[in-house]
């Protein structure tokens, strides 16, 4: 396998028809209702949706961190290099998680305790998963915060992490995820809480550690700036399933979902200054509230009686493929029936 | 739009002070430090900067929830600091509030109608009846409508009890109304309505804004001039489209060059600033910004810049431009 070009052969994630329930007092909830997709070596990709659409369940459940018991894997199943990880016992996925598999959370500030030292909390994984002795993880560690750019890494170290500022935190928790060079890394909302200029500084750390480790990342934000800087194919989510899945230049030059398209006709850059913006109309729904149709149908500008009753696969299109009726004439493929 | 001043800021200081035990000298926190702007009738004025540069601080001062350290702030005219309390209470009809979260920021014990009518109340406007009426008036502005009346805020998403939160500012008819940061909790999808909301309404009433926000498209898009905060100090100030092509001063140009491209294929000359914004309770000396700075010179380390001010009405406060 060659390091440029040959990245898009190895298969390191495959979610194949991932769905998720939450038991609560209230009855069943579906949070993620079908999701197929998959992540190659070296890339990055990219789930962008509204609060509610699923996409942090999705990557909780990659990361076996559903909260049990409420929370479980109704139907489907996840690979990583092609062993299934989706039914493993606590004990096998420990094995994996920090190792195989690694997460950044959306929080630096609350993601790390706050009564154990950057030193103590970074050599965690080091311990479980590796063989090392005390120097030599003390010192992998430094070299490690050395490489994300933290200044005085050898005081850092013996800090508590209220002594870091936002930043610092969210290159902390990218230093401990890094640490077992894993094969995925899943960020979540990674520089959400963060400035712009400290964001623009993350964002460049995340490309040029990927790129060097030829790791596979999976990036999850509500924020299409992000997508367009750091993401090679992204994933629409709504409402539980995947919209539209294309690759990162085709869905800014050429969306096909309505959804998509909305999303994307609503930023501010594209609007003419002081004049309305284009919003979508009404609001995400609730999961006890998804039509039974189409889930976009209510919002949707194009919509017609078809969308209403029946709900759309995944179709197959030149390049994309997308969940709407108004391309079905167009489509050789259905990526997957509705069940 | 008027060139007529409804609010002026002059000089205004809001220092705190952090207690450090028995026998320690406090430590004083600059959360302002000195800024000086006006704000036109019918204008929306932004301030934008990141965490911690005091623009929220500015905001709440402006309407007295924080009483300022030093100096004037005129709201047509009078100097609302020698206000006594009830007066103050009174000229708050006039100037209005709008929080960034709308979860946090409404009662969750009342229901909309309390909430709505309240303001109404405490100002002895109109009877009973032609209060519930105003409310109904005021959510179908908003785009609610009647039957949300008796709901509490709970029942609502994020967007809808923005809208709430909105409304309430509005009810009262005010002149100027102050937005922290209005729009940074919803999602993309909805922010787009309230920012459409906000701009439909103050073509109705004719509202004066001042619109604090970290986000620097919002504020391009809606404001109609802009101050940067960096450390409690207004780094620099124009018309907004003035500022995004043509920034001065070194911290808005990274500012401007560190928001996310907009295509796959936009090229961007980007600024990284290296390091972190320094605490406001030790700020560097001289020019605030000069560790981060890539054009920093001798003096800006020993010595404060002083504002320049252009014919067409853009400051700066940077040395670069003192010739």
């Amino acid at each position: 396998m060659n390091k440029e070009g040959g990245a898009l052969n190895n298969k390191i994630l495959e979610v194949k028809d991932l769905q998720v329930r939450f038991n609560t007092s209230m009855g069943t909830v579906q949070p993620v209702r079908g999701v197929d997709f998959q992540v190659h070596e070296g890339e990055t990709l990219g789930i962008v949706g509204e609060s509610g659409c699923g996409k942090s369940v999705t990557s909780l459940a990659v990361m076996g961190l559903l909260p049990s018991p409420a929370g479980y894997i109704a139907e489907g199943e996840i690979l990583l290099e092609g062993k299934r990880i989706s039914h493993l016992k606590e004990r096998e996925m420990r094995k994996l998680r920090g190792n195989d598999i690694a997460m950044i959370f959306q929080e630096p500030m609350t993601s790390l305790n706050p009564v154990f030292t950057i030193g103590e909390q970074l050599s965690e994984p080091l311990r479980q998963h590796t063989e090392l002795s005390k120097k030599e993880i003390r010192r992998k560690i430094i070299e490690m915060l050395k490489l994300v750019g933290i200044p005085r890494a050898e005081e850092i170290i013996d800090e508590y992490p209220h002594q870091l500022s936002g930043g610092m935190r969210q290159r902390v928790m990218i230093s401990l995820a890094m640490l077992c060079k894993p094969k995925l890394l899943i960020a979540d909302e990674p520089t959400t809480a963060l400035d712009v200029t400290i964001q623009a500084q993350i964002l460049d750390l995340m490309k040029k550690i990927k790129s060097e480790n030829q790791m596979a990342m999976l990036l999850i934000t509500h924020d299409l700036g992000v997508i367009a800087e750091t993401c090679d194919r992204v994933i629409v989510m709504y409402a539980g399933e995947i919209v539209e899945n294309t690759d990162v230049r085709t869905l800014f030059n050429e969306p096909k979902h309505p959804y998509s398209q909305g999303l994307l006709a609503s930023l501010p850059k594209l609007n003419e200054r002081k004049q309305n913006l284009y919003s979508i109309k009404g609001n995400v729904p609730r999961p006890d509230e998804i039509p039974k149709g189409c889930a976009f149908s209510t919002r949707c500008p194009h919509v017609s009686d078809k969308c209403r009753n029946e709900r759309p696969p995944l179709l197959k299109l030149n390049h994309q493929s997308c969940r709407c009726w108004l391309y079905e004439g167009e489509t050789q493929e259905v990526m997957s029936h509705v069940k | 739009m008027s060139n007529e001043a409804i609010l002026e800021v002059r000089g205004l200081k809001k220092f705190y002070d952090i207690e450090q035990g028995w026998f320690k000298d406090n430590i004083q926190v600059k959360a302002v430090d000195d800024i000086s702007f006006h704000v036109n009738k019918g204008e929306t004025f932004g301030i934008v900067g990141e965490s911690g540069c005091g623009k929220s601080t500015t905001g709440r001062t402006i309407l007295r929830l924080d009483e300022p350290t030093e100096g004037q702030i005129l709201f047509e005219g009078s100097d609302i600091n020698l206000l006594s309390y009830e007066k103050m209470r009174r000229l708050r009809r006039k100037m209005q509030m709008v929080f960034q979260d709308p979860y946090a920021s409404l009662n969750p014990k009342k229901t909309i109608k309390q909430i709505l009518t309240e303001p109404l109340r405490v100002h002895q406007l109109y009877s009973k009846k032609e209060r519930i009426e105003k409310a109904i008036e005021i959510l179908e502005i908003v785009g609610l409508s009647s039957y949300h009346l008796e709901r509490y805020p709970h029942e609502f998403s994020g967007g809808q009890r923005q809208r709430i939160g909105i409304a309430k500012a509005v009810i009262l008819n005010p002149e100027l109304i102050v937005a922290d940061e209005p729009v940074s909790a919803l999602d993309v999808s909805v922010q787009s309505q309230v920012i459409n909301l906000l701009l439909q309404l103050q073509d109705k009433f004719n509202l004066t804004y001042i619109f604090i926000s970290h986000d620097l498209g919002v504020v391009r898009h809606i404001t109609d001039r802009v101050a940067v905060m960096y450390l409690g100090k207004i780094v620099e100030l124009a018309e907004t489209e003035q500022l995004f092509t043509e920034p001065m001063h070194p911290y808005t140009k990274a500012l401007i060059s560190a928001v996310p491209i907009n295509h796959p294929d936009e090229k961007k000359e980007r600024i990284v600033l290296s390091g972190d914004v320094p605490s406001p309770a030790n700020p560097p000396n001289g020019c605030t910004f000069h560790p981060r700075c890539a054009s920093c010179m001798d003096i800006c380390k020993r010595e404060k810049p002083p504002v320049i001010s252009f014919d067409d009405g853009h400051t700066v406060a940077c040395h670069l431009y003192t010739n």
